[in-house]
């Protein structure tokens, strides 16, 4: 799956301030709320499912980067959103390391293939440090939203 | 004595090989001196590296192909054949 095809645009953050990996992970869902793309009903759960899984392991991966993610019954489809914490944000990385860019994904339970070409997609793009710091410097989010679905091959 | 051992491992989770299998992949094979490299799809990747693993999106049912070269070579893959079969439960 392509960036563009799941990471839903309205829902970007650029300049995320969080204290805690929980206050993260709703901000995202909360993001997702308000552009429609989750129902409000929904959200708390969302975010609980996500908490537990980040409670099996970070997803932080290194690099500054993170994943967190769960499948969840209200979803029909994959989807996903992005923010970046210019200052960076405790994540409990096995580098130690903060976190910078953290991509949140949702995906149906009928779905493994999707999700682990997301993931895919996501790590081939993120893999990149150049990109990574492209993202970090990112001062609006017209300007993330190019940089994540704008630049790809087709 | 360097050891070249190859084996095919089937993925056999009904999330395919998914984030957590993939971090005790990495964390498995940095324990061993043997290099590990895993093919997939024609590609090559290199075993004991995260970022690596996360572009295998093997799903259940497929086969990824685990190389080790080293002293150690036949206890890495016994040991990555054995992460690849543990049930990492539902949770991806």
């Amino acid at each position: 799956m392509r960036l563009s095809e799941f990471l839903v645009e309205g829902a970007l953050i650029h300049d995320l301030k969080a204290a805690s990996k929980e206050d993260a992970i709703r901000a995202l869902v909360g993001k997702l709320v308000e552009v429609g793309r989750v129902l409000e009903k929904d959200a708390e759960d969302i975010s609980r499912a996500i908490m537990k899984r980040e409670s099996l392991g970070s997803t932080a991966i290194g690099g500054g980067v993170a994943i967190p993610h769960a499948r969840h019954v209200s979803v029909q489809s994959l989807i996903g959103t992005v923010a970046v914490c210019p200052g960076g944000m405790p994540f409990e990385s096995k580098d130690g390391k903060p976190v910078y860019v953290l991509v949140l994904i949702i995906s149906p339970h009928d779905r493994p293939g999707d999700h682990l070409r997301a993931l895919e997609n996501v790590s081939s793009a993120l893999r990149d440090t150049k990109f990574v710091e492209l993202l970090r410097n990112s001062e609006e989010q017209n300007q993330l939203a190019r940089l994540l679905l704008g630049t790809e091959s087709p | 004595m360097n050891a070249l051992v190859r084996k095919k491992l089937q993925v056999t989770h009904p999330m395919g090989f998914h984030m957590r299998p993939k971090a005790a992949f990495a964390e498995v094979a940095g324990q061993f001196q043997a290099e590990i490299m895993v093919y997939w799809e024609g590609r090559a990747f290199n075993g004991k590296r995260m970022w690596d693993l996360m572009l295998v999106a093997a799903a259940m049912g497929s086969e990824i192909e685990c190389e080790a070269n080293g002293p150690d070579a036949e206890q890495a893959l016994d040991a990555l054949a054995a992460v690849l079969a543990l049930d990492h439960d539902t949770d991806s």
